[in-house]
């Protein structure tokens, strides 16, 4: 009789000898399913990037081809604390990110409330879809269609504020209320997102939770601060992080709003680079701007996405 | 007493107020009012003749309302060479991408490589994807564990039988039917030592989590029950209860505790941390004439071969010769003509040179050369010999 130890389990078929080696070898095989996407991702991400980077150790001014293009080492990066339009663009920028989001937070977490609410009965379905509407437009579309609005002779908005005894506002050549236009037109476009994952949230949390939150005697507001929103935390962080990161971003809709205008008062530090690149044809120093920018947006996502994964293994 | 119907009242919902209600359809109408009044004005332009554009006070309803504009756009401008180009664009497009992410999807959920995690971050943040390998992890640290405590192994399936076996190693059951526990239990009931896993038994054959406390059927041949459990953060080293089992330096339990608690088995190890301090790691109870262990984390390299090497102390289990290499065993079995095969297997780059067991005589089965006692045998890298032992040699 053979004495013997045995490893019960499921039947492991053809392991291969090397499998049972101490170090585990190369293998080629999961680099080839990557090939692909790989190539694609150095065709348009890192071959640019990388190209961006040598553009912005140059002067390059690329509309004058005859005009040399001397390296100056990091004097367009040195030029970028000296520049204050690109300064202010960094100041409008952060302003419109953090305003825009948190009133599009507040309405569409309203909303996603109201479309959750009992008295909503089957017309939920229907009005979901309606108040997403906004969603399915392009940042440039929604530029166009709000400049009609907001046209300060002949647009419905001034029409209707001097119903109420608001006097003309001249939407494009004022920088605070152009500002405002703006972060209107971003927030009407961005809402229904925060409704989605909201709702999609809301409507994950067990009725059980709030018949018994009111068994054991809770008033609305506490119903609400102590199931609603730690239950909602992960659709929160969700929403908040690619909205703030879109924000950050911003590009279509200015564009086609404001261009800028008036002056540079509307242009974030996307459209500060496009706009020296494009109209100073200075594509050293855009690239530059670029290029720290892409840094600090890099690092942003990183938080975030620790942010997030912490809250997952949480 | 009244009887108890099934039919008992909802649970009332409280009256809606009219307040509630006009705020309610209030805000409706205000959210209503903000997404769809733009776009009306979108379409109400769309109608518009080119004089109700510019008026003051604007235009709300076109007065009257033409087609114009619309026939301007499809049949004078090129919009609809615009849509097919759009349509052109996603045509080709997501295939593309489809295909290019499906290949890339695959390779990184499939494959563990080098710059993984790298390349994963490169192309998307990290899915929430399950660990495809969490079942080969458990099982190759025990496995492993045995072959390096020089342990002479064998697979077995659960329909074979594993009743004559000194010791039984069960890692990752978490699924098993009655009749598989009951088999178990029976096991080290008649004399042999059965080691089990965290989690063992757990569920049912329909991945139903069992309504009685774990380990339901094992729990009175282990000596434990336990109603917590926890992932491990951090790997935790351990300290030793007994003075028989040895925990090395290096030893560690790592990503999940079982919470036991005994009854009746003797703790072989606890937990160094402020909290899993009050569990054991690993037990042991004689059950019957024989012995069940529950391991209830999964050991790291350091503490399977430990656990390992304690296991087949106590199932009277000698470990292979010593003259063998390290990356060198030797099993037997009985072929289903009778013949007993002895195969030398070198798990290895380096080829080894051994001598036959003094027990063995027979020929090569691959190569039909004569293999005499304590004769010389070559194994090369990762090779292996399978000796035909004749009858008459046949001991032990």
């Amino acid at each position: 009789m053979l004495k013997n130890v045995a490893v019960a389990g499921e039947p492991v078929q053809a392991r291969t000898d090397r499998s049972r080696t101490p170090r585990r070898h190369f293998r080629w095989t999961p680099y080839w399913f990557m090939l692909p996407a790989l190539i694609v991702l150095g065709v348009f991400i890192v071959i640019p990037i990388g190209y961006a980077f040598l553009l912005s150790l140059y002067r390059y001014q690329w509309n004058m081809p005859n005009l040399a293009t001397p390296f100056i080492g990091l004097k367009n990066y040195t030029d970028i604390f000296s520049n204050t339009d690109l300064l202010n663009s960094v100041g409008w920028t952060l302003a419109f990110t953090v305003g825009s989001v948190s009133i599009e937070f507040v309405l569409g977490f309203s909303l996603a409330l109201l479309l959750n609410a009992r008295l909503m009965g089957r017309l939920r379905g229907l009005l979901r879809g309606v108040f997403l509407i906004p969603m399915m437009m392009s940042g440039a579309v929604a530029g166009f269609m709000w400049r009609m609005l907001f046209d300060p002779e002949y647009g419905p908005i001034n029409h209707l504020l001097s119903l109420i005894g608001i006097g003309l506002i001249h939407w494009f050549t004022d920088g605070t209320a152009t500002k405002l236009a703006v972060m209107t037109v971003d927030i009407w476009l961005a809402m229904p997102f925060i409704m989605l994952v909201l709702l999609a949230g809301l409507q994950g949390i067990p009725e059980a939770l709030y018949e018994a939150g009111r068994i054991d005697g809770a008033s609305s507001a506490q119903l609400f601060g102590f199931i609603t929103v730690p239950l909602l935390r992960f659709p929160i962080m969700i929403a908040l992080i690619i909205r703030s990161m879109d924000a950050l971003r911003i590009f279509d809709l200015i564009f086609s709003l404001t261009k800028n205008g008036p002056g540079y008062a509307t242009s974030t530090v996307v459209l500060y680079t496009y706009h020296y690149a494009m109209d100073y044809f200075q594509m050293g120093k855009a690239s530059a701007i670029s290029f720290v920018f892409l840094i600090i947006i890099a690092a942003i996502s990183v938080v975030y996405m620790r942010l997030l994964c912490a809250d997952e293994t949480a | 007493m009244p009887p108890i119907t099934p039919t008992q009242p909802r649970p009332r919902h409280r009256q809606t107020t009219w307040v509630t209600r006009i705020a309610f359809y209030g805000a409706l109408a205000f959210f209503l009012l903000w997404t769809l009044g733009p776009i009306y004005w979108v379409v109400a332009t769309s109608f518009k003749s080119g004089g109700q554009l510019f008026t003051w006070p604007p235009t709300y309803i076109p007065n009257p309302p033409v087609l114009s504009n619309y026939i301007e756009a499809f049949l004078v401008r090129p919009i609809p060479v615009y849509f097919r180009n759009s349509l052109i664009v996603a045509a080709v497009s997501t295939p593309l991408s489809v295909a290019i992410a499906a290949l890339a999807a695959f390779g990184l959920s499939r494959y563990h490589f080098r710059g993984k995690n790298g390349l994963l971050f490169s192309i998307l943040p990290d899915s929430a994807a399950p660990d495809r390998h969490t079942y080969q992890s458990i099982f190759d640290t025990f496995y492993r564990g045995f072959f390096e405590a020089r342990a002479r192994t064998a697979i077995v399936h659960p329909a074979q039988p594993f009743e004559e076996y000194a010791v039984l190693v069960v890692p990752a059951l978490y699924v098993a039917d009655e009749a598989l526990l009951t088999r178990l239990v029976a096991y080290a009931e008649r004399g042999g030592h059965l080691l089990l896993t965290f989690h063992s038994g757990y569920a049912d054959e329909f991945n139903r989590v069992r309504a009685v406390r774990a380990p339901s059927l094992l729990r009175a041949a282990c000596g434990i029950s336990y109603q917590e459990y926890s992932n491990l953060a951090q790997p935790l080293t351990l300290k030793a209860a007994t003075s028989d089992f040895v925990i090395p330096a290096e030893a560690r339990a790592v990503s999940w505790a079982d919470g036991m608690q005994l009854e009746g088995a003797t703790a072989l190890a606890y937990y160094e941390h402020p909290h899993f301090e009050r569990f054991p790691a690993i037990t042991s109870q004689a059950f019957g004439k024989g012995r069940a262990t529950y391991c209830g984390t999964l050991p790291n390299m350091a503490l399977a071969q430990s656990l390992a090497a304690w296991v087949m102390v106590q199932g009277s289990v000698p470990p292979q010769s010593a003259q063998l290499p390290a990356s060198v065993r030797l099993h037997t079995a009985c072929a289903k003509d009778g013949q007993t095969l002895a195969f030398y297997t070198n798990w290895s780059w380096t080829a080894q040179r051994i001598e036959a067991a003094a027990s063995f005589g027979g020929h090569d089965l691959l190569g039909g050369l004569p293999v005499t006692p304590g004769a010389a045998i070559e194994l090369g890298a990762w090779d292996v010999k399978i000796i035909v032992i004749d009858k008459a040699d046949k001991r032990e």
